[in-house]
């Protein structure tokens, strides 16, 4: 009898168990499941945010460049062609009293020329017109041979990529890879302070391998995404912009000696003869 | 407290509560699915056991195979509920593979020991397990997938939810039952008590799902 009171006694308490350890699986799986969902949220939203953050800086970017157009066109440009004009004015008074003497017309194509200059420098702001006339590159070595004449600082280009590898890329992402490097090179001439940099341009791994090198002060990725967290200018984030839309790779690697860069740009396979 | 009498009391309370998912299920027609559909059938075979089981209540020779059936019919929809309800090969091919074993061995058992208790002392607990096993990989699934937005409002979580607290609890009561041999009426009705418990709340989950169903 008293067997069959402790065997009754121990199946209800083991189906009591049973039955607790349902409840808290149930709800283990209900709390769980609304984590995860939360979380999921959270990193969309996240996602969202960063897409924002870069449509809205590709746009103020656009903005400001409109905004330098419009005060080149005003500031140099307007004033020149405004002078222009009362020159021809005049020259038209003497020549109907027959006073013009070529001469005078001298000062006034130099000053046709400084327009020709301004328009063009404009357009370069818009697409560089060196890039369109030879390439990727040459514009790049073209701008390396530039900054060593103008500043205290030496600089070498390599690059051993075939033209094939480069036709895999439309003109629009070949750009944006020109201005991902001139903004890398920009930077590195502002803040590290560098005397000598490299940059090379290779092809490997089925990759475009830029790699700028320099004796300047380094930076690593941390402290490269802190900047561009922190940044309120257009230039950080166009350039997190511009990489994104090329699917590319970007890693800053610091070291006392020498420091580099590496943008890394897949090519695209499909594309490729 | 007379147990003998409350345990009457849930027994006709346990058989009620059998017909809140019948009428919700009926005044649901118009989402009717294939897993309401099998469900409807267990419901009404429930139903219809628990009439022919009160009828013979003294006869064991006539109640017994009636449940045996039914515990039949029980596990084939029930997992025919979860093979339309689990996405992925592999786990509709687990539920059918665990349904054809039990189907088997179950008319297997029940020829060796010629439709005596001793056969549904096995076919019951295994029964129950193989739906509770079911019911965890159901849960696993949703784990897994994390593809059900809401899973509260979802109409299955709470019939998983029935499954799995009967069926579990359920599996260790069938299994252990059968060494419970005392006369005393007492223990019985404690036993039975509990059972009916379990019953009503299964009725109460099964309830809530279908009722979840107009919200879906």
């Amino acid at each position: 009898m008293e067997n069959q009171e402790g065997l009754i006694t121990a199946i209800i308490i083991s189906c009591l168990a049973m039955f607790c350890l349902i409840v808290i699986i149930i709800l283990f799986v209900v709390i769980y499941q609304r984590k995860m969902l939360l979380k999921d949220a959270s990193i969309k939203l996240m996602e969202q945010e960063k897409q924002i953050e870069l449509f809205k800086a590709s746009v103020e970017a656009e903005e400001k460049q409109k905004e330098k157009i419009a005060r080149n066109l005003h500031d140099e440009i307007n004033p020149i062609l405004n002078t222009l004009k009362f020159n021809i004015t005049k020259h038209r008074i003497k020549a109907q009293k027959n006073e013009l003497n070529p001469a005078s017309m001298f000062a006034d194509e130099e000053t046709l020329n400084k327009v020709i200059e301004g328009i063009r420098s404009v357009c370069y702001d818009l697409i560089p017109s060196f890039f369109l006339e030879y390439g990727l590159i040459v514009s790049l070595e073209s701008y390396v041979k530039n900054v060593q004449n103008m500043d205290d600082i030496s600089g070498e280009f390599y690059s051993d990529v075939i033209p094939e590898e480069l036709e895999t890329f439309s003109r629009q992402e070949q750009l944006n890879m020109y201005r991902v490097c001139l903004e890398i090179l920009n930077n590195l001439f502002k803040h590290s302070e560098c005397k000598f940099f490299s940059v090379s341009m290779n092809s490997l791994n089925k990759s475009l391998v830029f790699k700028v090198t320099h004796n300047g002060k380094g930076i690593s990725n941390e402290e490269m995404n802190l900047f561009t967290e922190n940044s309120k200018g257009l230039g950080l984030k166009s350039l997190k912009a511009r990489i994104i839309l090329l699917k590319a790779n970007i890693n800053y690697n610091k070291d006392i000696n020498s420091s580099s860069i590496t943008l890394t740009v897949p090519l695209n396979s499909n594309k490729l003869v | 407290m007379d147990l003998n009498l409350l345990a009457q009391g849930l027994s006709y309370l346990s058989f009620g509560s059998l017909f809140l998912p019948l009428i919700l299920l009926i005044l649901n027609y118009k989402a009717f699915n294939n897993q309401l559909k099998a469900l409807l059938a267990y419901i009404s075979a429930s139903i219809l056991t628990e009439i022919t089981g009160l009828y013979f209540i003294n006869n064991s020779k006539f109640s017994l195979p009636i449940f045996y059936i039914f515990t039949l019919i029980e596990v084939s929809l029930i997992s025919y509920m979860f093979i339309k309800e689990i996405d992925g090969n592999k786990y509709k091919s687990i539920i059918k593979l665990g349904l054809a074993i039990f189907i088997v061995s179950s008319i297997i058992s029940f020829l060796t020991y010629n439709c005596s208790l001793l056969a549904d002392n096995f076919s019951r607990p295994f029964a129950f397990a193989l739906i509770f096993s079911f019911s965890l990989i159901f849960f696993y699934k949703v784990f897994i997938d994390s593809n059900i937005s809401n899973l509260i409002n979802y109409y299955f979580f709470w019939f998983n939810s029935a499954f799995l607290s009967y069926f579990g609890t359920n599996f260790i009561f069938f299994l252990l039952l059968p060494y419970v041999v005392t006369e005393n009426k007492n223990f019985v009705s404690v036993l039975g008590v509990f059972h009916l418990v379990m019953s009503i709340i299964y009725n109460i989950l099964l309830s809530i799902g279908i009722w979840k169903i107009k919200k879906d």
